[in-house]
């Protein structure tokens, strides 16, 4: 029963730590300009992170060392230096566009301009990662971010037009008013956003943090194949959401107030608490996320002591580095850069450095030095490589589309 | 220099090249550059006659309704200095980036006289409604809808989609 309780919990932390502010704003703003033909991206995008987050994890839980780590020594300090500082920069941009967020979903509860909300925002996401548990601070802000389902009820509520929803998502066009550069532009940022590096290197050095064994690989692994999907519904509730109100009004979402419209539509006042409270903690997670990420990566790539289950005494540059990460995160947000722009490059960019975070991994996980008898195998190899051509597309693709659309404009 | 250092530099070049390339294919410098101010300023004046809707039906909070509306003015700012960057280079587009300085104009005041009237208080101090707050709403929705005509007329006239 406990066993069954603690997969219950994992699968609900997953899908409620799935979305973020990424997640949140490339989806609606793609529903009010493309409707759902941009559907099928979040359906490649999940099925990759699946992949990748549950190739991560078994490296984690066999090697009983984070996914980060085991690259350093595999592939020596140029590659490692490589993909830290890929993923640190986008890791960085993303820390300031989820405090941004948690400021932007306090605005909106309060009327409250969000500049006086990130000062808030910095002290509670390094509070709760100085004092705070693990698991506690998982699962809590995991849990919480569930009530993002009030975009699902909120699709019901607005009663749309399922067939014609459906034809969007399974016939995907490029919509006249939009270009295919633009439509190309999303589809990338879309796929960004559901593979943002910093998931997989949290999710291994979870791992370790949590202790993971191999006999703890079936319960992660249906965390991971059940959690993440139904994430990935979240997701396409939110795109679904604005198609049905925003696109035929013309509405084009450029902040945070648009995506919570078509909620409060549906479901007046209480939908619209219910979505704030899950905008702040789908932010609030993910900012520690990010956060610890950070940390995570520069750790392990220095070989300083690192981890929250460490007394913060015992880790201290690795908690050092995170105050730094979240001082630089809330110094660019004053300089008065809308949140909103910083997320919807850091989407971008995270395409962009991919295949640097993607392609260690894939050779960690088949070298049996680390991982004996769990190396990948060839069903598991073939489906990588495909997303590594996928991800190498996208990678490539993604600069001279921002410049030639204008970042989508 | 060594051998993966040149084919990094080349790939750069190729991919800064190609970027210039894209980037100069992209727009002509016409009536094609005011699209993109035109119709971020359609979907500030619609964003704010859907909340004003919303609130009109106390389905919005006054915090939420006005924190849109602040949204949507800091749009529309962005939507001008966009247009006042725009160099006309014939007459007619002069004639129509004027014309359209004037409806942003139009529109920018029925947006703050929207803000304002989203967050005046529906609620009395003693507990019931203060109409005179309500009021306002539907004469400020009235006025946005002309301003989003006034757009889209001069939008179509100027073949934008």
């Amino acid at each position: 029963m406990k066993r069954l309780l603690g997969v219950a919990l994992g699968i609900l932390t997953a899908i409620g730590g799935f979305v973020d502010i990424g997640d949140l704003v490339t989806n609606a703003v793609v529903g009010s300009r493309f409707g759902l033909s941009l559907a099928w991206v979040v359906l490649v995008g999940v099925v990759g992170i699946c992949l990748f987050a549950n190739m991560s994890g078994r490296v984690a839980a066999v090697s009983g060392r984070a996914t980060f780590e085991v690259i350093r020594e595999r592939m020596g300090a140029r590659a490692g230096l490589a993909n830290l500082t890929a993923s640190f920069l986008i890791n960085l941009m993303t820390v300031t566009a989820e405090i941004g967020g948690i400021a932007l979903a306090l605005q909106l509860a309060s009327g409250v301009s969000y500049m006086l909300w990130v000062p808030f925002a910095l002290i509670a996401v390094w509070l709760v990662i100085w004092r705070v548990k693990f698991s506690i601070m998982e699962n809590v802000t995991g849990l919480v971010g569930l009530s993002l389902v009030v975009f699902a009820v909120a699709l019901f509520l607005l009663k749309p037009d399922w067939g014609s929803l459906a034809s969007q998502a399974l016939h995907p066009s490029v919509p006249s008013e939009e270009g295919p550069g633009t439509y190309w532009y999303y589809a990338i940022a879309l796929f960004g956003a559901a593979m943002t590096p910093y998931e997989v290197f949290f999710f291994s050095s979870g791992a370790v943090e949590e202790r993971w064994k191999v006999k703890d690989l079936v319960q992660s692994r249906i965390n991971v194949l059940l959690g993440f999907p139904l994430g990935g519904f979240l997701s396409l509730a939110i795109a679904a959401c604005a198609a049905v109100v925003l696109l035929p009004a013309g509405i084009s979402v450029t902040t945070l107030s648009q995506v919570a419209l078509p909620v409060i539509q549906a479901g007046g006042q209480l939908a619209l608490a219910v979505l704030i409270l899950g905008v702040v903690a789908a932010t609030f997670g993910a900012a520690l996320e990010t956060t610890l990420s950070s940390g995570y990566t520069l750790a392990q790539f220095f070989g300083w002591s690192w981890g929250k289950f460490r007394r913060p005494a015992e880790a201290a540059r690795f908690h050092v580095a995170m105050i730094v990460v979240l001082l630089a995160g809330v110094a660019v947000l004053a300089t008065g850069v809308d949140p909103i722009l910083v997320t919807e490059y850091s989407v971008v960019f995270s395409a962009i450095a991919l295949p640097l975070t993607y392609l260690p991994i894939l050779i960690v996980a088949n070298d049996p030095q680390y991982m004996g008898k769990h190396v990948n195998g060839r069903a598991v190899n073939i489906v990588a490589f495909v997303y590594l051509v996928i991800i190498l597309v996208a990678s490539v693709a993604a600069i001279p589309l921002m410049i030639a659309t204008g970042a989508g404009a | 220099m060594t051998r993966s250092r040149k084919l990094l530099a080349a790939t750069l070049a190729a991919l800064v090249f190609l970027g210039g390339l894209l980037s100069g294919c992209a727009q002509s410098p016409s009536a094609d550059s005011l699209k993109g101010p035109a119709k971020e300023a359609a979907s500030a004046v619609r964003t704010a006659s859907l909340t004003v809707d919303l609130r009109l039906q106390e389905r919005a909070t006054a915090a939420a309704a006005t924190t849109t509306a602040d949204d949507m003015l800091k749009g529309m700012q962005s939507a001008t200095d966009q247009l006042e960057h725009f160099g006309a280079k014939t007459q007619d587009e002069q004639s129509l980036r004027d014309s359209m300085l004037a409806i942003f104009s139009t529109i920018s005041r029925s947006l703050l006289h929207a803000r304002d009237a989203l967050a005046a208080p529906t609620s009395a101090p003693g507990g019931g409604t203060d109409l005179a707050g309500i009021a306002q709403l539907p004469a400020v929705q009235g006025e946005l809808r002309a301003a989003t005509e006034q757009l889209d007329e001069l939008m179509t006239k100027a073949g934008i989609q």
